[in-house]
């Protein structure tokens, strides 16, 4: 389908949007956004056609965000106007956006968890007679749209029981339901597996063909090739280019938006692996609500020197694991050792100053303080220890000097420096911090859940190849991921984790992504990795070093 | 000469971006919006006499008939149990803990106070110190249940601190009409005298400010919020009170035990207002009643009246000191201003106000930038004037 030879120069498909033969149905003009000490928008233009797909492709902090919090009407811009249908529309709020058919699913869902479905769907548009619901119309009504675009949701269940790719598709059901023709999709396939991916894709195709439009906000280059007609790049709050997919490559777009080149293939010396830094035997995680075993006698090894990965569909008891290895939950059955210390009851700081690094999964409720200031929150496992204090004072020295080097060695972008609240940071800049804190600690063992969630791809190969100097250096590394792409890439050994229980243990090299996609929906189960990783301990290390031989 | 004049600039320009200064100048904006309005209000309700009236509000310490120096005494002696409150709501602030039990807790610390006051004969000179660690002991203990509760099952501390209130004083009712200490202790619906080697030194203040009833206390009171300062902004312990007030999530995964912390946040913020009830009994003044706790069914008043204190000073513990100050100060014109014909509560509804604009100068110094804006946009019009203004400063 692609042309990748006859058009090297992507400068000129922008020229060639003149946009005499297709209509523009949003069009964002001038637009410009002061922040406190920063300018997320400078003078942004951005089309969106009638019918298309358009995606909007930037560097963590780039301003995505804020443009499209700007045509939502979260924000106001500090200049600029926006157009639909080439008449000048003015939205204050998202009401307002809603009155002009403008929609957006977020990236973290806004659901009302104890409501059903359907309640979710029509809540704030509820038809009423006589102050009455009239569910059964709307329902109607949902059930055709869910029918006309393959949607398929189960109406009377709750939000709070369905699976993250069922609120995805709840979403997008309610911004079909408010007859909403411009649609805002912000990282929609950051939580879904490969399949349910695929399936997104079709439906977003299927929905620009029905004459909607459709902002697509993502970091994965891949499948801006695959779906979409054009892509707008963002660079720190500044367009660098509007292109059509067809004339432009990936390795373009990805030197467009970081502005230099990237590099996707990860090399990776070959190491050897050391000692066993990590051992987990049996352990068992008892969930306080349902009563299930969240973790269910799960076993295994991580050696110095080796980047092992648990994969799985989130959901599956991998962030239960990283809690309970992290010491942020307790621990119902089996032991966790450290370099050969059983640290199951021991505390989470007593974890911290021994060996273990944790780049948490929810960095806003783990991660990090957002009230306080970048110092302190680099700072954040460090200033209990020599020379950060001193006789229990509080040395501010060392500290804004350690916060000093970190912003630089790891590119942290902020607004006022050591002192910016962290709340004022994008996230992608957040996560930064976290990778900085935790990767500067060099403890023995670096446990990283979903470590570039929401990171571009200039801010993955970084922290990637951070990750991977660890092992280099001899560190055991644990990588609890649901990114395929980051799985294979990184690790040097794959857990597949489904309902609890390691289902295959394998090494990267010998597994391939479809194969992995099968363990991983629990089509496919290894009853060896399964045995190992239950009952017999002696086996699993011996497994194990079986593995590492052939490696 | 020069580069001194640069100098302060540059500190003026550095002290401007703390947050201190901006709560300072927000507490500031309040007060004069509430004064203001509290003004308008009197000349409302009283136009002929208004003049009069607003002098007197004005005059706080100074509407003493013997001399503005006896009414600073007066001030300083009526202040130091909000000191302790205001102290202990505004640490318990900083820890991000709502202590509205301190009324209970300085009940508490009146009550082991009162107790060793008046039993503990044998202990001679130590008497009052032994009297002031157990008011303390007592407010400890009475902030620690609702932190353990808090911490444990998540009971939220409002609701736990303010049954501790009328838990506490009817508890010390019932403990002081029992029959094991209504002989020793209770005479009628008073408890008996506080003996006179547990009362607290005057110190010189008795000389200085003669019958004001004054004593060390204001010291204590003091001292004590300067350590809290220390403890909050300089140490390790305080700074892990405060990361767990601001996320108590992400302290836990740093390695702080949150739970303990919680728990002691509170017990240290029930530690202080005990004290204060503690200093309040062992005054050696006449003018508490003649040091005697009288049994009634109602919760003390001191312990609300450190919430007002406390959010005035953004919960900084040196701004408490001012912040008490202040509402001390004008609490002296209540009284004043009736014989003009107002309402002593005047005075109250002054203080409501400015708490009002309190709340809404939190988010005023937080959008100063925007304020700013707004005057720079006007300024702008004339930009000449403004430049060469500036030139000829620096």
């Amino acid at each position: 389908m692609r042309n990748e030879t006859s058009y090297p120069l992507f400068f000129e498909s922008i020229q060639r949007n003149g946009d005499e033969f297709m209509q523009n149905i949003i069009e964002m003009r001038d637009i410009s956004k002061q922040f406190p000490g920063i300018l997320a928008n400078d003078k942004v233009n951005f089309n969106l056609r009638k019918g298309e797909i358009h995606a909007l492709l930037g560097e963590n902090g780039a301003g995505k965000s804020t443009l499209m919090s700007i045509l939502f009407g979260i924000y106001t811009p500090t200049s600029g106007q926006i157009l639909k249908n080439g008449e000048p529309i003015e939205i204050k709020s998202p009401n307002d956006a809603n009155d002009h058919h403008i929609g957006m699913v977020h990236q973290h869902f806004k659901l009302v968890d104890v409501f059903t479905i359907l309640d979710n769907i029509i809540l704030g548009v509820e038809t009423t007679k006589y102050g009455f619901h009239q569910k059964a119309k709307a329902r109607e009504e949902i059930e055709k749209i869910s029918e006309q675009y393959d949607l398929r949701v189960d109406l009377d269940a709750k939000i709070q029981d369905v699976s993250v790719n069922m609120q995805q598709r709840t979403e997008i059901l309610k911004m079909l339901y408010r007859h909403n023709d411009v649609l805002i999709f912000d990282e929609p396939t950051a939580v879904l597996t490969p399949q349910e991916i695929k399936q997104l894709m079709s439906t977003m195709k299927k929905l620009v063909k029905e004459g909607k439009s459709i902002i697509f906000i993502t970091h994965k280059l891949d499948e801006i090739m695959e779906v979409c007609d054009r892509v707008t790049v963002l660079r720190r709050g500044k367009v660098i280019g509007t292109v059509e997919t067809n004339d432009v490559k990936k390795e373009d777009l990805s030197k467009m938006m970081v502005g230099r080149d990237v590099i996707f293939e990860i090399d990776k010396q070959e190491t050897k692996l050391g000692d066993v830094v990590l051992g987990v035997h049996d352990l068992t995680v008892i969930s306080e609500r349902t009563k299930k075993n969240v973790v269910d006698h799960v076993s295994f090894e991580v050696r110095q020197g080796e980047i092992v990965c648990i994969a799985g569909v989130d959901g599956n008891g991998q962030s239960e694991l990283g809690m309970v290895l992290t010491g942020l939950i307790p621990a119902n059955e089996g032991q966790i050792l450290l370099n050969d210390i059983d640290i199951t009851q021991k505390s989470i700081r007593y974890r911290n100053d021994n060996g273990i690094s944790h780049i948490p999964e929810d960095r806003h409720k783990h991660g990090l303080i957002l009230d306080d200031h970048l110092a302190n929150n680099l700072a954040l496992k460090k200033y209990h220890l020599e020379p950060f204090q001193k006789r229990g004072f509080i040395n501010k020295k060392p500290i804004y000097e350690l916060a000093h080097q970190l912003i630089e060695k790891f590119d942290i972008r902020s607004g006022d420096g050591v002192k910016s609240k962290l709340k004022n940071l994008s996230g992608g800049n957040q996560q930064k911090a976290i990778i900085a804190r935790e990767i500067d600690k060099n403890s023995d063992l670096l446990i990283s859940i979903q470590t570039v969630r929401g990171l571009d791809v200039g801010a993955v190969e970084f922290a990637h190849r951070r990750i991977i100097e660890q092992r280099d250096n001899g560190k055991a590394v644990l990588l609890i991921s649901f990114e395929l792409d980051e799985v294979m890439s990184v690790s040097d050994r794959i857990l597949v984790m489904y309902e609890g229980q390691i289902v295959k243990n394998v090494l990267t090299k010998n597994i391939t992504v479809e194969e992995l996609g099968l363990y991983m929906a629990g089509v496919k189960k290894d009853p060896d990795a399964m045995i190992l990783s239950s009952k017999d301990d002696t086996k699993t290390s011996k497994e194990a070093e079986d593995n590492t031989h052939e490696n | 000469m020069k580069i001194k004049k640069q100098q302060i600039i540059d500190y003026w320009n550095k002290l401007k971006e703390t947050d201190g200064f901006k709560a300072f100048l927000g507490s500031m904006l309040a007060i004069s919006m509430g004064l203001f309005l509290g003004i308008v209000l009197m000349i409302f309700v009283n136009p002929s006499n208004s003049l009069q009236g607003i002098g007197r509000l004005l005059m706080g310490m100074f509407n003493n008939p013997r001399g503005g120096w006896i009414g600073l005494g007066q001030l300083l002696y009526r202040a130091t149990p909000l000191f302790f409150t205001g102290l202990a709501v505004a640490f318990a602030f900083k820890t991000g803990l709502f202590n509205i039990g301190a009324s209970g807790q300085y009940t508490m610390g009146i009550f082991i106070a009162a107790l060793i006051g008046i039993l503990g004969d044998s202990l001679g000179s130590f008497q009052w110190i032994l009297a002031v660690l157990g008011g303390m002991l007592g407010g400890f203990v009475w902030g620690f249940i609702p932190g353990f509760f808090k911490a444990k099952f998540n009971v939220h501390e409002v609701i736990t601190s303010i049954m501790f209130n009328y838990i506490g004083v009817f508890l010390v009712n019932g403990i002081l009409t029992s029959n094991y200490l209504r002989n020793e202790m209770v005479d009628l619906q008073r408890t008996a005298k506080i003996d006179q080697a547990a009362r607290t030194p005057y110190g010189f203040f008795d000389t200085m400010f003669p019958n004001t009833g004054l004593d060390i206390s204001i010291f204590i009171a003091i001292g004590t919020a300067i350590i809290l300062y220390i403890v909050l902004n300089k140490t390790v312990f305080g700074r892990e009170l405060k990361s767990v007030g601001l996320n108590r999530d992400a302290s836990k995964y740093a390695g702080i035990n949150e739970k303990r912390s919680i728990m002691l946040s509170m017990a240290i913020s029930g530690m202080i207002a005990g004290l204060g009830g503690a200093l309040f009994i062992l005054a050696p003044s006449a003018r508490n009643f003649g040091n005697t706790y009288s049994i009634e069914s109602v919760i003390v008043a001191e312990g609300f009246d450190g919430i007002p204190i406390a959010l005035l000073a953004a919960s900084n513990p040196i701004g408490v000191i001012f912040s008490t100050l202040f509402i001390g100060y004008i609490s002296l014109s209540g009284i004043p201003m009736q014989s003009v014909g107002y309402v002593s509560e005047i005075v109250n509804m002054i203080i409501s106000i400015i708490l009002y604009f309190s709340a809404f100068a939190l988010i005023m110094t937080q959008n100063i930038g925007k304020i700013k804006n707004l005057f720079k946009k006007r300024i702008k019009k004339k930009p000449s004037d403004q430049v060469d203004v500036k030139a000829g400063d620096l």
